[in-house]
């Protein structure tokens, strides 16, 4: 073998070497970084530090797991007020189903809460859109070793078993949340973040009209998630935010996970039936997702059903 | 298999110890060495257009063979050169321009209210078409204007057409530079495979930290052109001059890196392009590669003898009709090749009176003269870029509109703004000593080895803490 060959052969050998010393290092400090955080801002609005938080420290007797409309749709106080039960909103932009499943698994591993209400997204069981779904994953990568994270993990990609194997890594993009809850105030909305109701154009009304496959995973997810809180004891209810599109429910999605709840006794809470939600636009702020002024409305409606649900009385 | 996936992770080290432990014997060796590997990237991708990349260099490099040979009868030797011509540009217009050129056929009949029931046809660009094309046919036009001799070892022309990593995205291999490096054998040179492990972690960092992140937030606003507002579409803009500049200059210099841990010597794409005080040295630094090959091969044998200035010009803007149909096939590249034909133009025809100018008031030392021109220049090309990234001409000039009337709050996306343009500003300050400081030795190159490892390690780090990692695509696979 040429000497020189040898020489940088032994020079890329000892930089790896270093690296995964270095790297190691990195990993300790930015996860010291985080409890530091966590501790300067246990409630913190910040989403990855919200997350983290979370997983580890929340005790609320009922939360609302979702994606953004959870968290711009459900005004934590009022329905904490009207339930009486200390109640969190963990919803999270971008978040969703499977997300939202290893979410609540990992909650579940902690403490038994005594109520869910899951903000379902229309097409939450649709297959086709995996790509979106995992981008949110990566928070898991620092609780990979969480056997339901693992296992999601590995799924959504084979090779995470080796990408995790540096801890950079799973910080990756992380940083500016950790920094950042220094400087944002403590979440005093409890997980509840209003959007506001006006400064932009009010949207068109949508049509849907496009069907999907269904996933069999997530369906597997889905029911096995259900059978936990079965098990555990733990009251599921399903929710479904408005939105300003018309036909998003007609599809396949949909309807199955209807099935599913019906078939395991699961109250659904569909905005569907609420015409003022397709009539007024100034409710929104964009199809998608409800102003503060649409969250407001959206809870009048919201809650008497879920006090019905739970035989609240007046 | 694209460089920055893990797989690509795997295979190089492999293919690189390979090549120098156990393939190292003669030329002919590494070379076979060589074709095996890049058959296996290729094949990655699609094993079935494997065969139009072997077509493609066969074909050229027997064509290249037969009009050597037939130097002497020149009939004969135009025949074979037009025959290899037409063939290679056939193929490439075939798999991309075919659909465009049916739609463009609809809607031209649509103008006169007529509705032509024609259907376009599915076809899969092959991935590099347009790059192992314009290597191959480089061969055949310098065999042809008898620059260079034809090659007799096919696995030496195989290796010059297919090495792996220029296979995608180039650089645009030229014959006279490239070809003779797979004449010989290659010995293992350590200081040429530390500046490719430089270069490559350059590249990885230009591509996952500033253009990936940037590409983030000009999705966003490119994706939606109408709900967005004229002052979030500028910063998109800019932004992606820079996104486009880091994607494809960050995998120019992953491919150079490539190159130079396997002994060869890959030609320099970028120099800097948006330190350029006038449009015509844009093109100088920018996509080196193609725009020399442009000029060698379409616009120099275009002019001919002609001493009109007139229809240099009118060449020039032929010529960057070309590029930016080489580009992609769609009126917004076409638009784009005219927007830049039209600026080289006026930039040449200027630069006399520039000079003249420039003399006069003694700006040449002037560095406020040097900021303005560079930002000028720079503000000319980021707009010609609105053609570039727009998905059709109507939202290109929504966005030219918008931006001049629709000024209003820019949209904020927390982790762009604050990860984009902090790598965004070690780019820029490496940058600036590139090309105002070459001879100061800061931190890759400089003498202390201590220095010089905590450099690496920084930027290895920095990448995995802040950069993309999400095995995005390079733009540039595209064209």
């Amino acid at each position: 073998m040429n000497r020189n060959f040898f020489i940088f052969l032994s020079y890329c050998s000892f930089f790896a070497v270093l690296f995964f010393f270095v790297d190691f290092i990195i990993g300790k400090s930015a996860e010291n970084c985080i409890n530091y955080a966590i501790k300067h801002n246990p409630k913190s609005i910040e989403s990855e530090i919200k997350k983290k938080i979370a997983i580890n420290s929340i005790e609320e007797e009922a939360i609302i797991i979702g994606a953004s409309d959870a968290s711009h749709s459900y005004i934590t106080n009022q329905i904490e007020d009207s339930i009486s039960i200390s109640t969190y909103n963990l919803g999270f932009d971008g978040c969703f189903f499977v997300f939202q499943n290893c979410m609540i698994n990992m909650i579940l591993d902690r403490y038994i809460p005594k109520l869910i209400i899951w903000e379902m997204v229309e097409n939450g069981l649709r297959a086709g859109n995996e790509e979106d779904e995992y981008k949110s994953l990566n928070f898991y990568y620092q609780t990979y070793d969480n056997h339901y994270c693992k296992f999601i993990l590995n799924y959504s990609d084979p090779l995470n078993k080796y990408k995790l194997l540096i801890q950079s890594y799973k910080y990756n993009s992380q940083l500016l949340s950790y920094i950042n809850s220094f400087i944002v105030p403590e979440d005093k909305l409890k997980g509840y973040v209003p959007l506001p109701n006006s400064g932009y154009k009010y949207p068109e009304i949508n049509y849907h009209n496009e069907d999907y496959e269904l996933s069999e995973f997530k369906i597997d997810l889905l029911k096995g998630t259900i059978k936990r809180c079965n098990d555990l004891g733990v009251k599921l209810i399903f929710a479904s935010a408005p939105r300003f599109i018309i036909g998003e429910k007609n599809t396949k999605p949909f309807y199955e996970l209807k099935r599913i709840a019906t078939e395991n006794n699961i109250p659904f809470i569909d905005s569907e039936k609420y015409e003022i939600f397709f009539k007024d636009n100034t409710l929104y702020k964009d199809v998608g997702h409800v102003n503060d002024k649409g969250a407001r409305q959206y809870m009048k409606y919201f809650i008497p059903e879920l006090r019905r649900i739970l035989n609240i009385r007046q | 298999m694209i460089f920055n996936s893990f797989a690509f992770l795997v295979f190089l080290p492999i293919v690189f110890l390979s090549y120098w432990i156990l393939f190292s014997s003669n030329k002919n060796t590494q070379n076979l060495f060589l074709v095996i590997a890049s058959s296996i990237f290729y094949a990655w991708w699609d094993w079935r257009f494997l065969s139009i990349l072997y077509f493609v260099a066969f074909n050229t490099f027997y064509f290249g063979r037969m009009i050597d040979l037939n130097n002497s009868n020149e009939r004969r030797k135009n025949v074979l050169f037009s025959l290899s011509i037409i063939i290679n540009l056939s193929l490439l217009a075939y798999f991309k321009y075919t659909n465009f050129f049916i739609q463009s056929f609809i809607d031209l009949w649509a103008l006169f209210g007529l509705n032509l029931n024609i259907n376009t046809l599915k076809i899969i660009v092959p991935i590099g078409i347009s790059y192992y094309i314009f290597t191959s046919l480089s061969y055949v036009i310098d065999i042809y204007r008898q620059k260079i001799h034809r090659c007799d070892n096919i696995l030496s022309y195989l290796s010059y057409v297919m090495f792996f990593p220029t296979l995608f995205c180039g650089p645009i291999s030229r014959s006279i530079e490239q070809l003779p490096q797979y004449f010989q054998k290659r010995e293992f040179n350590r200081s040429l495979a530390t500046k490719g492990m430089q270069l490559i972690l350059w590249g990885f960092f230009m591509k996952l930290c500033v253009a990936d992140r940037l590409g983030i937030y000009v999705d966003t606003i490119y994706g939606n052109i109408d709900m967005h507002n004229g002052s979030s579409i500028f910063v998109a803009t800019v932004f992606y001059a820079f996104q486009l500049y880091c994607d494809f200059g960050g995998y120019s210099l992953i491919s150079i890196g490539i190159g130079n841990l396997f002994g060869i010597k890959l030609q320099e794409n970028f120099r800097r392009p948006y330190f350029s005080t006038s449009f015509s040295e844009y093109w100088k630094r920018n996509h080196i590669s193609l725009t020399q090959w442009l000029m060698d091969y379409v616009y120099y044998p275009l002019i001919g003898g002609s001493s009109s200035l007139r229809y240099w010009n009118f060449c020039m803007i032929i010529t960057f009709l070309i590029s930016g149909l080489w580009h992609g096939s769609s009126w917004t590249f076409v638009l784009w090749g005219l927007y830049q034909g039209f600026f080289i133009v006026l930039s040449t025809n200027m630069a006399k009176r520039r000079k003249r100018f420039e003399k006069k008031y003694n700006l040449k030392k002037s560095k406020t003269y040097l900021f303005i021109t560079i930002i000028f220049v720079f503000l000319i090309v980021s707009f010609g870029l609105i053609f570039f990234r727009a998905n059709s001409v109507d939202s290109a000039f929504t966005a030219y509109i918008k931006i001049f009337t629709d000024i209003d709050n820019i949209f904020l996306s927390k982790q762009v703004m604050v990860y984009g343009t902090v790598s965004l500003f070690i780019l820029f300050v490496k940058d600036i000593f590139d090309e105002f400081y070459p001879d100061k030795k800061i931190l890759f190159n400089n003498n202390n080895r201590i220095i010089r490892w905590v450099s690496y390690m920084s930027v290895l780090i920095y990448i995995l803490l802040f950069g993309v990692l999400n095995n995005s695509s390079f733009i540039y696979f595209q064209f």
